[in-house]
């Protein structure tokens, strides 16, 4: 018997406003029940199921509908068509700290999110300790949320997820979560979940994770499953699929990623060499120059810039940000513009990706972040082979003259 | 129905924590925090007093306070239950629990505040009464209270989840729920005895005004406190059939709609 089950499963969305459609014509057709020509699936005949122990990893680009299937095995959502059965209590690290108040403690806040994800007052009260212990606020417990910062709260917020002990785990994104050192926990504690046999969904974009975590992967794309099977062959697939969208231009990049706050937004982005010349193809061992023009839509303090450099596989070849540089920007407002410039690029001949972003200082909230955004092409005259290279000097040193054994 | 009440109560635990975070953080900081439940309707009835005398409008002033009372409870929940859907989407879209729980909530910490606020009622009563010699002809009427509050919750209850609903969908409704409680407001005897309803409407107009159940709901508890008339018998049962019926249609009406919510958030 499977943990879920889900069977020629659609989800149809209807838009409140279709486009060039005004207020009160949209008002009308929505009294009216007429259906707009901007509704849209979410979910086409999908089919699947997971097995009790298993860790099921969904990838796809963004709007391929994946955490509409996540809020459905979560049952916050109802297919429009098809249906969904999961066999135990179900619980879900879709929304860390539910329902936190800023004016509460983080007891109370504790017992409050716990009983949003289904525990009783009473196991809340069990697990209380664990729960103080896990998150390593200490005396903290007792002041409210507000005086917290971001990551304390995330970390509240995780631990009294994972005392909920559910048997089926529902995953988004949120491994992420924290400074280094909590996500190694929160890792830990996931790798936990999954030797406790626990049924685990996960949605993610990170391929390195999916392939160290997953046992195997549903792939979707424009709300089908493309690709049901074991996690090598999906993200192989996926990758493959990645590059001939690059290598149609790199328009309609599907992985192409973004999210953030808007708080800061990316207005646009110049990638020049050295020279200054926007070439298609940069020139391996000269410099890369990147401008990002941006917009503040408030004062923001302490704004962190960072990019990152992926080849296809996702794997990350550089990155950086005015953070790990020292190079302090106290505040921005309105638009601006900041310059980051890499010298003598080492990069070997091939295509690579690069990410931007505009994140606040402790990493937690996102204004703006492009992943896997902006193509770039390289071409290097240099010998070797790999992602990267630099100059390499051979020398052949003489052999020395075997020495006698002394008599 | 029964299956609803079963629901509801398999999420007690929730219910409670949401309950104490309501109260919790409406007088988190402030310095007198409780007791401004019983502090407002004090001022407020005084307010008012001053106001009616000036336009030589006669009321009782525990008639008036009980009016208020009764009044801010029904408001404060249905301005708060408004939002009470649309303002935590996050909770809605990622968290699985009954929605129904959200303006339940909602009510019982109205309602916690409301029955203190009658402790207040109590205390001025006794006050007017034994320092002031007022008459009150309350007396085995106090018993009814129970009955009538389960009535006032019903409508309340009934109307909270339709609004709450309602916003998910035309998010209008919260910017006209304030123009129609001012209304509401007028058409419900709160600064006025029922009597002058009574005597300046004609007999067809006054069953109409009647057809409103706050007419009903403010009456009882003035019946209850004060042995004033009860509502006529008539005017009286339909009141309490359109309570009863509110809550029905207006819980069912939320659970129709309850799973699509994540939808439109």
């Amino acid at each position: 018997m499977s943990s879920i089950r889900v069977t020629e499963m659609s989800k149809k969305f209807r838009l409140r406003h279709a486009r060039g459609e005004s207020q009160e014509k949209a008002l009308f057709r929505r009294l009216l029940r007429r259906e707009s020509r901007d509704d849209f699936w979410a979910l086409r005949d999908v089919s699947f199921s997971v097995d009790p122990g298993e860790t099921v990893g969904v990838i796809g680009p963004n709007g391929s509908g994946k955490s509409t299937l996540l809020s459905i095995l979560a049952r916050t959502m109802v297919p429009t068509r098809g249906t969904v059965a999961t066999a135990g209590t179900v619980s879900s690290l879709l929304e860390l700290g539910a329902g936190f108040h800023p004016y509460l403690t983080g007891r109370e806040n504790i017992f409050l999110n716990g009983s949003i994800l289904g525990m009783s007052q009473k196991t809340v009260a069990e697990r209380f300790r664990g729960i103080v212990e896990f998150s390593e606020l200490g005396e903290f417990i007792d002041s409210p949320l507000r005086s917290y910062s971001s990551g304390m709260a995330v970390r509240l917020g995780f631990s009294v997820a994972a005392a909920a002990d559910p048997d089926i785990l529902l995953v988004d994104e949120v491994l992420a979560v924290g400074d280094e050192s909590f996500q190694k926990k929160s890792g830990r504690k996931m790798r936990e979940f999954k030797e406790a046999g626990k049924t685990i969904v996960v949605v993610s974009h990170d391929m390195n994770m999916i392939r160290s975590f997953c046992d195997r992967v549903v792939y979707l794309r424009q709300g089908r499953v493309v690709f049901d099977g074991p996690t090598g062959d999906a993200v192989g697939t996926y990758i493959r699929d990645v590059q001939a969208h690059l290598a149609q231009g790199g328009e309609g990049l599907k992985v192409r990623h973004e999210w953030g706050d808007r708080r800061v937004e990316i207005d646009g982005v110049e990638i020049t060499d050295g020279r200054g010349r926007s070439e298609l193809e940069l020139e391996g061992g000269g410099d890369l120059i990147v401008t990002v023009a941006f917009t503040a839509r408030e004062p923001v303090k302490d704004p962190v810039f960072g990019f990152a450099i992926h080849d296809l596989d996702h794997t990350l070849c550089f990155g950086s940000n005015t953070q790990m540089a020292d190079f302090h920007i106290p505040a921005i407002a309105g638009s601006g513009k900041v310059r980051f410039r890499l010298r003598s690029l080492p990069l070997l001949t091939g295509r690579f990706l690069l990410s931007l972003s505009i994140h606040s200082q402790d990493h937690l909230t996102s204004y703006h972040r492009r992943e896997f955004y902006y193509p770039l092409s390289v071409v290097a005259a240099g010998e070797g082979a790999g992602i990267f290279g630099v100059p390499v000097e051979w020398e052949f040193l003489p052999q020395p003259e075997p020495e006698h054994q002394g008599s | 129905m029964l299956k609803t009440i079963r629901e509801l109560c398999r999420w007690r635990d929730l219910i409670r924590n949401m309950v104490l975070r309501n109260l919790r953080v409406r007088y988190k900081g402030s310095v007198l925090g409780f007791l401004w439940t019983m502090i407002s309707p004090l001022f407020m009835m005084l307010i008012y007093f001053l106001f009616l005398r000036l336009l030589r409008i006669p009321i009782d002033l525990p008639e008036l306070l009980i009016g208020i009372l009764a009044w801010t409870f029904f408001a404060t929940c249905l301005s708060d239950a408004v939002v009470v859907i649309t303002a935590a989407p996050s909770l809605v879209k990622r968290t699985p629990f009954p929605k129904l729980v959200m303006p339940a909530a909602m009510i019982l910490a109205n309602l916690i505040n409301f029955l203190l606020s009658l402790l207040v009622l109590a205390g001025f009563l006794a006050v007017s009464i034994i320092f002031f010699g007022y008459r009150s002809a309350a007396g085995w009427s106090l018993l009814a209270l129970p009955g009538v509050i389960i009535l006032n919750l019903a409508l309340v209850a009934g109307l909270s989840s339709f609004l709450a609903c309602l916003n998910v969908y035309f998010r209008d409704t919260e910017h006209l729920i304030s123009i129609l409680l001012l209304a509401w407001f007028f058409m419900t005897p709160i600064m006025y005895p029922l009597e002058r309803a009574l005597g300046s409407l004609s007999p067809a107009l006054f069953s109409l005004y009647c057809l409103n159940p706050m007419v009903a709901v403010v009456s009882l508890y003035r019946f209850v406190f004060l042995g004033t008339a009860p509502p006529a018998a008539a005017g009286f049962y339909i009141s309490m059939a359109v309570c009863l019926l509110t809550m029905v249609l207006g819980t069912a009406f939320f659970l129709r709609r309850e799973p699509y919510f994540a939808d439109e958030l």
